[in-house]
């Protein structure tokens, strides 16, 4: 239960790494890149077809390839909602009236799946997924700490950005802090517990407890920190965001191909058939 | 919990953020007057706390695993208000940085967990404490506050989620079933949880208990502890 805690600081440290690579989203000022994946992820909401779902699949696999982000690490990442969502869509299928697409002989019964049930499925699992997908390549190539320096410019309140960029500062002191206990813990303990759940629940409840003033403890001391070194109830911040031309282009052209998707329908010469393309 | 992008209508995603930004103003108000710049790093140590603890997973019987959404102790220690904003930071980094939860259903994310999470287990300590403000009102007023809380807020995603049919393949009465029937079993671990934490803070550090809160206006703070019979 404790190892979920070391994941998260290693996925942390990975994050820094592909965000400071040397490529295509990266390069982009990331107020820039926040509207615009905003907006895409709209527009991904939108669509109504599979094929369109996947030509905006495609495109993100391109971006993410032009940003030097691994397919694995991609994938990856979006894997874990597209098995939720496939497992909420699972019975849709044999419950959806319609006509039957495939039947199975299941003992005295037949299991009938039937074409809109199928088709719903897809559509909502294809939706969910690149949607995700959409939001992994912008925190994938985005340090958290660019995120906020721009959501300060875009005037989010103040208070809030502050205790933002504290609060992402600490949760790695915690993690770390409770990973600790957690292994005293289990350094302390005679037998591993297996089935004693609720010792298990007073124990972690009772760690987070401490936890809580360790915490407690620790922000009166950072206050005083902050106030030795000149806090004023301000923050000051070093680095300038500067966007240019390769900014606006960046997002004319992506706005531009998400709009493309949104209409393909309408402008293919090839007509889209049955939803499915 | 965490609503992912994709899952809700677009209007519906404009409805909920609507109504999130009206309490979040009304929280950044409060919590400007109330609290001093002081209370500022307090309190993001307190959100880096949960956001911490929220990732120790408790094992339930079947091998799932619930954790702690934290709402309703910071709504008990904090206030709502200020446990509003400490559960909007939470999603933010959660949604931005670890991609649980979307950046469109943010706000019905929110207002799940933030607005109904923390008002509805401060209310109900609130009415325990006014009738008899002694020890065991506030670990039964806990316990039963995290539990309605957490229901009051699985019975939110579980609306949304049917009145977003057909972006969501489900309707209302499914929707709401499945969400109230997982969500009162993680009620009761959210409830013991709650129980044990503030009975930690009862033993080790009570004071922790009186700390200002951002309440609202019509309530006023939670009503003192009296300690002894």
């Amino acid at each position: 239960m404790f190892k979920e805690l070391l994941k998260v600081l290693g996925e942390s440290l990975r994050n820094e790494e592909y965000a400071s690579r040397n490529g295509l989203l990266q390069a982009v000022d990331p107020r820039f890149k926040l509207v615009c994946f905003f907006s895409l992820i709209v527009v991904t909401v939108l669509l109504q077809s599979v094929l369109q779902f996947l030509l905006m699949l495609f495109f993100l696999i391109v971006l993410a390839a032009a940003s030097r982000i691994p397919q694995r690490a991609f994938f990856g990442r979006t894997s874990l909602v597209l098995v939720f969502s496939l497992i909420i869509v699972l019975p849709l299928p044999f419950i959806t009236p319609g006509s039957p697409c495939l039947i199975f002989p299941l003992g005295p019964w037949l299991l009938i799946l039937s074409y809109e049930g199928v088709y719903s499925a897809a559509l909502f699992t294809m939706r969910v997924w690149v949607s995700v997908g959409a939001l992994t390549l912008l925190t994938l190539t985005t340090r958290f700490t660019a995120l906020l320096h721009s959501m300060d410019r875009l005037h989010f309140p103040k208070l809030f950005i502050q205790l933002t960029s504290l609060t992402y500062r600490y949760i790695f002191l915690f993690t770390d802090e409770a990973y600790r206990m957690g292994l005293a813990r289990e350094a302390r303990m005679v037998r591993k517990e297996r089935i004693v759940h609720l010792r298990t629940l007073r124990t972690i409840s009772s760690m987070i407890g401490t936890l809580f003033i360790r915490a407690f403890e620790r922000g009166e001391k950072i206050y005083q920190a902050m106030l030795a070194r000149g806090y004023s109830g301000e923050t000051r911040l070093l680095s300038q965001l500067q966007s240019g031309g390769k900014d606006w282009g960046f997002a004319v052209g992506l706005l531009f191909l998400a709009l493309l998707i949104y209409f393909a329908p309408f402008i293919s010469p090839v007509p889209f058939i049955g939803g499915w393309f | 919990m965490h609503i992912p992008d994709g899952f809700l209508t677009l209007v519906l995603c404009a409805v909920m953020y609507a109504i999130t930004i009206l309490f979040l103003i009304i929280a950044f108000w409060r919590t400007n007057r109330i609290l001093s710049e002081k209370q500022i790093p307090l309190m993001a140590t307190l959100t880096a706390m949960f956001f911490t603890a929220q990732m120790m997973n408790y094992p339930i019987i079947g091998g799932t695993t619930a954790h702690l959404l934290g709402g309703p102790i910071l709504a008990i220690t904090l206030g709502p208000y200020a446990g509003l904003i400490s559960m909007t930071i939470i999603l933010l980094i959660q949604a931005l940085f670890f991609g649980d939860g979307g950046v469109l259903t943010f706000g019905a994310n929110v207002f799940n967990m933030g607005v109904v999470g923390t008002f509805i287990p401060f209310l109900v300590l609130f009415a325990f404490l006014k009738v008899k403000p002694n020890r065991n009102s506030l670990l039964i007023g806990g316990f039963l506050g995290a539990f309605l809380g957490d229901l009051g807020a699985a019975v939110a995603a579980g609306l949304e989620l049917g009145l977003s049919y057909p972006t969501f393949p489900y309707g209302v009465s499914i929707a709401l079933t499945a969400m109230v029937i997982h969500h009162s079993i993680i009620g009761i671990i959210e409830g013991v949880a709650t129980l044990v934490i503030l009975l930690t803070l009862h033993k080790a550090r009570p004071d922790l208990l009186s700390l200002k809160r951002v309440a609202p206006i019509i309530t006023g703070d939670l009503p003192p502890l009296m300690e002894g019979k």
